[in-house]
């Protein structure tokens, strides 16, 4: 260190080559891409994210916070992010975090349950979240409507949306063992399934939402017929033992089948949503199937001998209803004793549509009522005295209306044809009855008495002498009488006077006839006699 | 402690060879040994320890918002920020591996990006030379162990993938994670300590230049 150049002197000398210029270092560039990659990361997870939304569930049961996640066809979509339970404790709130690719598909329609294992009648299912728990699954709606608030499905729909076909509902008396899952068949083919079962608690009746899958619902018109085929349909007849069950499917857990209108029958393609009649069996479908959602009182007035519970209640022939009762505890205040007889109508047989509507029925029944129908008994079979129900408009029927009595919707009655020939017969008969008829006999027998006495007496003056000689007094005039018509003789006297008198006579009018004639012609003739030459009244001189 | 009054390679023009070790006059441009460039002091040291300190900074927020391992398994699907991580094993019982995450993963980037900041400052002011010394040593030296946690996941998203029975993804903050502990040990290895030692000389003895 022999050279010793300003030891105290702290400057550094600066590296004379690859001297940089103050420019700013790249290395600057190192936090700005971690910031913009921060940045756009933060950015990604809190502004690219998608939706929340609320989905509402009566249970939580397998669904965990930050656990459970939404899927849509098996793909993952979303996650719960918090379950609590509701104010009023009667469900649970699940807050969803949906992806934003997915964010589309929460559309107003859009469904909602979760997937759990189940073993019901629709079969089992979900046995896999056994093992990877249970998830909610997503059904993507159809509307254009955003939705960002759900109620859940407790079950799963049978038939995710925007499937192509048809819904139907199908109404019956009874369910048997039909339900959710039940297959629905044409020809055998299997064409959809039946999705829901509800019991309408107004009609008393089980309701049936099924859906006809793809071309299966082209085939629904209004004039398809549903029937059961559910189990197995044994009949021994006069034509042998005959067999028929529906699919294995069916046996186990029922199914329906329905039918095509022949070709040529005028029908309209089925509507969605639109109701039909469920038959028991197939021979149902072509006898006429009421469903009776009316109940009306009659009030007779005749005995109701011969009418039965069951009887049918027509309208001109055709049956729109059963009678469904005949009681006097009906109507406990019945002064005149009038006889009670409930019946149950179904319009649809007349009207040609199902009426739901309770009201529009009556309100129509009212009307109907207003404009002279009536209720008939009348004599169903001659040999047995099966009596049935008739309701007909009756033109001269006095004026009535449905009136509410004990409850009940009444439709006035009238007497029937029979039984008005009947009560005329009686009237006759009492009036026959009424008459005086010993008294009649009585004076009857006085007058015969008296009748006798006279013709004795007249027995007795004709026996008398005078009238015995009355024959020839009565001869001895005749031959008087007899002469003094022949002095009429042509060749008598008399009568020759008497023609020449009424020849006289009769010129005598010819005058007259002349004269009254000359003086029509000439009036003046008679002051100037009739003109004799030519002798003509002188002419009044002019002044 | 003011620091003795000492000669420096510097003052004499000369320069350690980055490479080989030689001391060269830096006037030389490059080592004649080795032909590599000669710096009296690291170049931009400054400009580069800053830099990269504050892209670990930036980073160190995602680090520690995202979830850094998800784990996909049967009925569960648990993905966990490191805090998240160290509450989960804490609650768990397994107090060492908590603290363990908890020292490698929180402590040490944290501790790292103070001590490089306050080293930074230390150039600035020059004081305490001798402590800003060994600070900068212990920073170098457990710079690498916050590396644990990126390679757990590493170990775990390589080891444990069993279809649908298991397995386990690494997240958006294990990359971030990296990107921080990586930055951190760029950022101490660029930081020259001569300038520590520089600052203080330069405050001991009064400012006056070369002619």
């Amino acid at each position: 260190m022999t050279e010793q150049p300003q030891p105290d002197s702290p400057v550094i000398p600066e590296a004379p080559v690859r001297r940089r210029t103050q420019r700013l270092s790249a290395v600057w560039i190192i936090p700005i891409v971690a910031a913009l990659l921060g940045a756009w990361l933060v950015w990604q997870h809190y502004f690219l994210q998608g939706p929340t939304v609320q989905i509402t569930f009566d249970t939580a049961e397998g669904i965990e916070a930050g656990k459970t996640v939404i899927q849509c066809r098996s793909v993952a979509v979303g996650l719960v992010q918090t379950v609590r339970l509701k104010e009023d404790l009667k469900g649970v709130i699940t807050k969803v975090r949906i992806d934003r690719s997915a964010a589309e598909l929460l559309h107003k329609d859009t469904r909602f349950w979760v997937v759990r294992a189940r073993v019901g009648e629709s079969g089992i299912s979900g046995l896999s979240t056994l093992v990877s728990g249970s998830y909610i699954e997503l059904d993507p709606g159809t509307s254009k409507e955003q939705a960002y608030a759900f109620e859940g499905l407790e079950e799963p729909p049978i038939t995710p949306q925007g499937v192509p076909g048809l819904h139907v509902t199908l109404v019956a008396d009874q369910a048997g063992s039909l339900g959710p899952g039940s297959s629905v068949t044409y020809k055998g083919l299997k064409a959809g399934k039946i999705e829901s079962r509800t019991f309408d608690p107004v009609s008393g009746q089980v309701k049936f939402g099924a859906f006809i899958q793809g071309d299966y619902g082209k085939l629904i018109t209004d004039k398809t017929h549903f029937w059961n085929v559910s189990g197995v349909d044994l009949r021994v007849g006069a034509d042998g033992v005959r067999l028929r069950t529906g699919t294995l499917d069916s046996l186990i857990s029922g199914g329906i089948s329905f039918d095509v209108p022949p070709p040529g029958v005028p029908s309209q393609s089925a509507v969605d949503g639109q109701v039909f009649p469920l038959y028991e069996s197939f021979d149902e479908t072509q006898k006429v199937i009421l469903h009776p959602r009316m109940t009306f009182l009659l009030l007779f007035e005749n005995s109701v001998r011969g009418l039965t519970v069951g009887a049918p209640v027509e309208f001109r022939g055709i049956q729109v209803g059963t009678v469904t009762g005949i009681s006097f505890a009906y109507v406990p205040d019945n002064p005149l004793f009038k006889v009670p007889v409930l019946i149950s109508v179904d319009p649809a047989p007349i009207t040609h549509n199902t009426l739901d509507d309770l009201a529009a029925i009556t309100r129509n029944m009212e009307n109907n009522v207003r404009r002279g129908l009536r209720a008939t008994l009348k004599t169903g079979s001659l040999l047995t005295g099966q009596l049935f129900v008739d309701l007909d408009f009756l033109k001269d029927a006095p004026p009535a209306q449905v009136e509410e009595i004990a409850g009940y919707k009444t439709i006035p009655t009238i007497s029937s044809g029979l039984g008005r020939l009947e009560d005329k017969i009686v009237g006759l008969l009492d009036k026959i009855q009424a008459l005086p008829l010993d008294e009649t006999v009585t004076n009857a027998n006085g007058a015969l008495a008296e009748i006798r006495d006279t013709a004795a007496q007249t027995k007795k003056l004709l026996g008398s002498d005078g009238t015995q000689a009355l024959p020839g007094e009565l001869k001895q005039s005749l031959s008087s009488l007899r002469e003094t018509l022949s002095g009429f003789d042509q060749n008598s006297a008399f009568y020759r006077d008497l023609s020449q008198t009424l020849q006289d006579l009769n010129e005598a009018i010819r005058s007259i006839d002349s004269l009254s004639r000359t003086i029509e012609r000439k009036p003046n003739s008679l002051l100037f006699g009739l003109p004799t030459g030519d002798v003509q009244p002188p002419k009044a001189k002019k002044p | 402690m003011a620091p003795k009054a000492t000669v420096t390679a510097a003052e004499h023009g000369l320069a350690l060879c980055h490479s080989c070790g030689t001391v060269q006059h830096v006037s030389q441009g490059q080592c004649p040994r080795c032909h590599a460039a000669l710096h009296t002091r690291k170049p931009q040291s400054m400009e580069r320890t800053i830099a990269l300190a504050i892209a670990a900074a930036i980073l160190y927020l995602p680090a520690n918002l995202f979830p850094i391992m998800s784990s996909r398994g049967i009925g569960s699907n648990i993905s966990n920020t490191i805090v998240g991580g160290v509450i989960y094993f804490w609650k768990m019982g397994s107090y060492p591996v908590a603290a363990i995450i908890f020292i490698a993963s929180v402590v040490i980037p944290v501790l790292k990006l103070i001590s490089i900041t306050w080293l930074c400052i230390a150039v600035r002011t020059g004081k305490n030379p001798r402590t800003m010394t060994t600070l900068y040593r212990m920073t170098e030296l457990i710079g690498r162990w916050s590396m644990v946690d990126v390679f757990v996941v590493a170990i775990m998203v390589a080891a444990v993938q069993f279809g649908s029975l298991m397995t386990v993804e690494p997240g958006a903050a294990a990359l971030a994670f990296a990107g921080v502990v990586i930055l951190t040990m760029l950022s101490a290895m660029s930081f020259d300590p001569r300038l520590i030692w520089d600052a203080a000389r330069k405050k001991t003895t009064p400012t006056h230049k070369h002619p």
